[in-house]
């Protein structure tokens, strides 16, 4: 029979063939495409979609002595080579150290300072006037100032300004007065000013200033005037801020790879640079990275989606392999007769194998030519869909073509060698099978991948790359064990009945070795269907506790100085809580093992804003947290003042003339944030001072800090009378005399004075030491200090500690010693994922802040539950950017550049396992055709209707198909069960596994069905089989 | 007596025009109750299809076919099914056993197209098995046994219904000579002792001998009978 004959006669045979070549072909050119094309797309996207400030490169240069210039420019060339492959924009902000301009009208002192900004019209817009420009020779220099510090210094184009020397330091001596005249004003721009010692906010009423920052003055500034001037002015630069912002979403990837291995050098390098210099003195440098820090992230989960698509690809090859197999042993089977024929006939071994050779090759070459450009052009269209404007680079790179050429290859020698048996067609064990499909060349092959994985992209884990591939292996060898002992029990059961049915089928199950690789894989496609699906619902749900637990409510936003927590709460229409959110130390540890300082994060615990997964829930883990007397922060003890413009008056006498009274407010506003208030300074020569606070909405008073001041002729060593009263609106409460804990005296300072707590009156003696001193701070709190601030730690940091629940500590909050105790330990505290970190009551934290007369009470973001479709916006509208959903960054983690990979190798696996169990489901029927003609004729013959005769057939099918289904799946859900959270990478908290069952449950339901159906036909021929012709044909 | 088998004027075309092949040509034959008659003549004479008809396996083109008084031509699917099931019985050259179900679950599948029930059904396998010589063998599946041995649970499992009619196409064909001749001499006993008539074809002086008598079809034609 020619081959053209012969193909004819065996086209459909042929056509499951090319199925199955073109399926394999087109997994494997895809997830190579994924791996190369892909991978590069995808981290392009990601940089291009990265916030400007989160691809910048930062160094920062203090204690530059008397001549920064050659430091400065030895930091910016370091900084220029490590960026070199991606040559960067750069700019360079230099800071003066602060100086005294003129007073104002009220004689006060204030203070500002230079700056020089080589990319300023980039930074803001020029509202008046012109840009800074060089000083001619002797003249005054050129400055521009922003509106807002202009507005608070009083000065106006052409005003001369003279800025004494550096004051309050030791080098001030080295620096010189500078006289600038304004000839600029500018508006900052927004985001541009983050080197500005103000953010761009032009003037500060309290600027921290002195030695230990224990000085608070008005400033305002900066006075920005020539970079080249001030850097060549020598002394009196106190920092220098060198930014380089790289292209790196538009670089090659082996530039950007180049670039990483630059950036994890630049510390060092920056230092070597700066101290070759020969400057005098110690330059301080330092590295601000985030770039670093973008790139290993888009490289540690572009590794997670690199593994994935890698051990998708393998579990694809396996299948395709094994289908292929069993395709060619049944090819083989059909054509044993023609071969053993040809042999007979003189047909020598090397004939033949270039016979089979050559059909093979013309079978794998068509399937190439369809595989590769639907591979092609189905990645494509995807990867330009979810990545719009990334670079789609070459349409065939080489990598793909390699994998396809080696593909093929084995393709077309397991293709030859089913073709040319010689031996006749034997029984076959599923296991057996499995091992002349070639399964057992596969291990050599997952050896090998594992072997080149080796050393390869970091994050690639070889082990987890063929993890998957060889679970699902092993566990349908196993399952394969399973079934005969069922249906012999079944078979010992029909035999004792009546019916010739269920005796047939049970005995085909049970006496009839699971046959083939046609049960066998359909088992392993059924398996790897399933267990992509669970794979796939694992990393989709982690997607989502990934964001819970990184944003920590359903919205979080970063606070802004004079937005209240009543605006938030107006914006987003949701339930708000302050946050307090700072580096701390508690105990001995201040950073973890990896360098990550302990974050406090304090919330209204009562406010139910809490996300992420934790055993029992938030409500239970946060309940050892609330405050004494269960009362949230958001309802604090105190004075309730009403909204509007309430009246403070400040009243009282003193000993000796000229004793001050600074009376500083804590309120509470709704939102439990606290906010002070600085009343004028009173002088206690019995003169009231009433003070009209501005409430936008009503507030609780939760203390009052006194600072008592000396008169210029106060007895350092002596005690003063003091009477002192503080008139507030509203239901007085029970207020209580206290010293900031920790202040010396104690018990001796308190007993010589007196609280009146409903009239908030404070009178006795006190010694406020001398006029040159910082006098007496004394506390008035509603409600007396917790012991110890109750916490939660998270489990690493407990760890670290060997804390356990009941454990005293002391944390360290900025300059502030609190007392805690251990309530319990969590996972991981909202916000900081895998970080050590303290969760805590934010108004607990509070009270014992301001119990210590801290009043950095200001919280530093907003989180919000339940808020409004449109939050964000309205935030951002109200001066609030920056805000974050936990559900914006599900998607942006289930849907963004980076988490291309893992669905899409998932998915190409899925597709691929699906189309190639209905094609061993084919196979299958096929081999049920050619099989069981003799014995539909035996049965027949026999006298059996032919109702009876198909119910046979088609239980012997479809019971063997569902339970070759429903094994693939047990073992499919075993697989998802011990890799899918391995395979989502490492993320925090980890993948718990997910088993969607209703999903589960359709595939395997279509799979049975698709299965049994495709049989349908083959038994309708059957049915019509010459009952003679077949039994005189066929033996037993 | 009436015959069992009464074959008028039967005719048996396969395919058409050139390539046609008329296997029967107006073949008549009777076959009386209790009856061994052997049919012989060379391959492609026109035997098999003649037992075939008769077996209720197919229907002619012309002429009428009568077993147990039913006109077998006249039959419908189900009808030739029920014929097969309930009055005649066929034995194959190939043997035809199921090859996952044993001598004894072999024997008993005409038994459980009856539905008979389980114990009634041992009892009858026993005995058949006995009556062939193979009780020992009940356990064993078909490619645990030889040729012989296949073609003795191949005759029990016919004699399973006590069918009326036996036919039987080279029952002896894959055998060797003697285990041939101890398969013929089981037919011709229970031929006997069962009081079935069967129509057999052979190529096998022996099986002739054993026979009442022989009909011998030469081109699709009887020659003598």
């Amino acid at each position: 029979m020619s081959a053209a004959a012969r193909s004819r006669v065996q086209l459909r045979l042929l056509g499951v063939v090319l199925v199955v070549l073109v399926a394999g072909l087109a997994v494997l050119a895809g997830c190579v495409l994924l791996l190369t094309t892909g991978a590069d797309r995808a981290r392009q996207a990601a940089l291009g979609q990265a916030a400007a400030d989160d691809t910048a490169v930062q160094v920062v240069l203090t204690d530059l002595g008397e001549d920064p210039g050659p430091a400065v420019a030895a930091a910016g060339g370091a900084l220029g080579a490590a960026l070199a492959p991606v040559p960067p924009r750069t700019s360079t902000w230099l800071t003066s150290t602060v100086r005294d301009v003129p007073p104002g009208a009220d004689g006060g002192r204030r203070l500002g300072w230079l700056a020089g900004v080589d990319d300023l019209p980039a930074r803001a817009d020029l509202v008046a006037g012109s840009w800074p420009a060089p000083p001619a020779a002797g003249a005054p220099w050129p400055a521009a100032l922003p509106v807002a510090a202009a507005d608070a210094l009083g000065l106006a184009l052409g005003d001369v300004v003279v800025l004494a020397p550096t004051t309050g330091l030791a080098d001030a001596a080295a620096t010189a007065a500078v006289t600038v005249q304004v000839v600029g004003l500018v508006q900052p721009r927004d985001g541009a000013w983050a080197q500005d010692r103000l953010d761009g906010a032009g003037s500060v009423p309290d600027l921290e200033f002195g030695v230990f920052g224990g000085t608070r003055l008005p400033a305002a500034g900066p006075f920005l005037v020539d970079p080249a001037t001030l850097l060549a002015a020598g002394p009196g630069l106190e920092e220098v801020s060198l930014v380089a912002a790289p292209a790196v979403a538009a670089a090659s990837p082996a530039a950007v790879d180049r670039v990483t291995a630059g950036l994890g050098t630049l510390t060092g390098d920056v230092r070597s640079a700066v101290s070759s210099a020969g400057a005098a003195g110690a330059v301080t440098s330092r590295v601000v990275d985030p770039l670093a820090a973008t790139l290993a992230d888009a490289g540690t989960r572009l590794a997670a989606g690199r593994t994935a698509v890698l051990a998708a690809g393998v579990l694809a090859g396996v299948l395709t392999v094994v289908v292929l197999g069993t395709a060619a042993r049944v090819l083989g089977d059909r054509r044993l007769a023609e071969t053993v024929l040809l042999r007979a006939r003189g047909a020598t071994g090397a004939q033949l194998v270039r016979r089979a050779l050559t059909e093979a090759v013309l079978l794998v070459g068509v399937a190439a030519l369809l595989a590769v450009p639907l591979a092609v052009l189905v990645t494509r269209a995807v990867l330009a869909d979810r990545l719009p404007g990334s670079d789609p680079g070459s349409p065939l790179p080489v990598p793909v073509l390699v994998a396809v050429v080696v593909g093929a290859v084995a393709m077309v020698g397991l293709l030859a060698g089913g073709g040319i048996r010689t031996g006749p067609p034997g029984r076959s064990s599923g296991r057996g099978a499995l091992a002349r499909s070639g399964a057992d060349l596969l291990l050599v092959g997952l050896a090998a991948v594992a072997v080149l994985s080796l050393g390869g992209a970091a994050g690639t884990d070889p082990l987890l790359v063929v993890a998957p591939a060889l679970v699902l292996l092993a566990g349908c060898a196993v399952a394969l064990r399973v079934p005969p002992r069922a249906a012999a029990l079944a078979d010992r059961r029909a035999v004792r009945g009546r019916a010739l049915v269920p005796v047939l089928v049970a005995a085909d199950l049970a006496r009839r070795p699971l046959a083939g690789g046609a049960t066998a894989l359909l088992v392993l496609t059924t398996a790897a269907a399933v267990a992509a699906g669970g794979t796939g619902a694992t990393w989709w749900v982690s997607q989502a506790d990934q964001a819970d637990l990184r944003v920590g409510a359903d919205l979080a936003v970063p606070a802004v100085p004079g937005v209240p927590g009543t605006g938030v709460a107006a914006a987003t229409g949701g339930r708000v809580t302050p946050v307090l959110s700072r580096p701390v130390a508690l105990g001995s540890l201040l950073r973890d093992e990896d360098g990550d300082a302990t974050q406090l994060v304090a919330v209204d615990t009562a406010a139910g804003v809490l996300r992420g997964r934790v055993p029992g829930g938030w409500s239970a883990a946060v309940a050892p947290l609330a405050r004494t007397g269960s009362t949230p922060s958001s309802t604090p003890g105190g004075t309730v003042l009403p909204a509007g413009r309430p009246v403070v008056t400040v009243s009282g006498t003193a000993g000796t003339p000229g004793t001050t009274a600074v009376v500083t407010l804590v309120l509470a506003d709704p939102t439990g944030a606290r906010t002070t208030t600085v009343l004028p300074d009173v002088v206690l020569d019995g003169t009231p001072v009433a003070t009209a606070l501005d409430l936008p909405a009503p507030g609780t008073l939760v203390g009052v800090v006194l600072d008592l001041r000396p008169g210029p002729d106060a007895d350092p060593e002596g005690v003063d009378r003091v009477d002192v009263a503080v008139g507030l609106p509203g239901t007085a409460a029970d207020w209580a005399l206290a010293l900031p804990r920790g202040a010396l005296g104690g018990d001796q300072v308190l007993s010589g004075l007196v609280l009146d707590p409903q009239a908030l009156r404070l009178t006795g003696r006190v010694a406020l030491g001398s006029p040159a001193g910082d006098g007496q701070r004394l506390l008035l709190l509603p409600d007396a200090s917790p012991s110890a601030v109750p916490v939660l730690l998270s489990a690493g940091l407990a760890t670290e500690l060997g804390a356990t629940t009941g454990a005293d500590y002391t944390m360290v909050v900025g300059d502030v010693d609190v007392p805690v105790q251990v309530a319990g330990v969590v996972p991981d505290v909202p916000s900081v994922p895998g970080g050590p970190a303290v969760l805590a009551d934010a108004g607990a934290v509070a009270d014992a802040l301001l119990a210590a007369g801290d009043l950095d009470l200001a919280p530093q973001a907003w989180w919000v539950a339940d808020p409004g479709p449109d939050a964000v916006a309205a935030l951002a509208a109200v001066g609030l950017p920056g805000g974050v959903t936990r559900t914006g960054l599900t998607a942006d983690l289930r849907g963004g550049p980076l988490a291309l990979g893992l669905p899409l190798g998932l998915g190409l696996l899925g597709v691929g396992a699906v189309l190639l169990a209905v094609t061993g489901a084919v196979l299958q029927a096929g081999a049920v055709r050619s099989g069981r003609r003799a014995e539909v004729a035996r049965l027949l013959g026999l006298g059996a209707p032919r109702s009876t005769v198909r119910r046979v057939l088609l239980l012997q099918h479809g019971v063997g198909t569902a339970v070759a289904v429903g094994l693939g799946a047990v073992v499919g859900v075993v697989g998802t069960v011990l890799v899918g959270p391995a395979l989502t990478g490492s993320p925090v908290p980890a993948a718990a596994v997910q088993l969607p069952w209703l999903p589960w449950t359709a595939l395997v339901v279509g799979l049975v069905v698709v299965g049994t159906a495709v049989v349908l036909p083959v038994v309708r021929v059957l049915l019509r089989v010459d009952v003679a012709g077949a039994l005189r044909e066929g033996g037993s | 007596m009436t015959p069992l088998v009464q074959v008028r004027d039967v005719h048996r075309t396969f395919g058409r025009g050139a390539t046609a092949v008329h296997a029967l040509r107006g073949v008549s034959l009777d076959v009386a109750p209790g009856e061994l008659v052997a049919l012989v003549g060379r391959s492609g004479s026109g035997k098999t299809t003649l037992l075939n008809l008769v077996g209720g396996l197919d229907r002619p083109d012309a002429g009428t076919v009568h077993v147990a008084g039913t006109d077998v031509g006249a039959l419908d699917d189900d009808g030739l099914v029920a014929l097969r099931r309930d009055v005649v019985s066929t034995v194959f050259q190939t043997f035809g056993l199921v090859p996952v179900l044993s001598a004894a679950e072999n024997v008993g599948v005409p038994l459980r197209l009856r539905r008979l029930p389980a114990d009634e059904r041992e009892q009858r396998v026993a005995r058949l098995l006995e009556l062939v010589g193979l009780t020992p063998h009940a356990t064993q599946r078909p490619d645990e046994l030889s040729g012989g041995q296949q073609q003795r649970v191949a005759l029990a499992r016919a004699l399973a219904v006590s069918p009326r009619l036996l036919v039987a196409d080279e029952p002896t064909g894959q055998l060797d000579r003697e285990t041939g001749l101890a398969v013929m001499a089981l037919v011709r006993g229970v031929v006997e002792a069962e009081g079935v008539t069967a129509l057999v074809s052979t190529h096998d002086p022996v099986m002739i001998a054993l026979a009442d008598r022989a009909v011998e079809v030469v081109d699709g034609r009887l020659v003598g009978g």
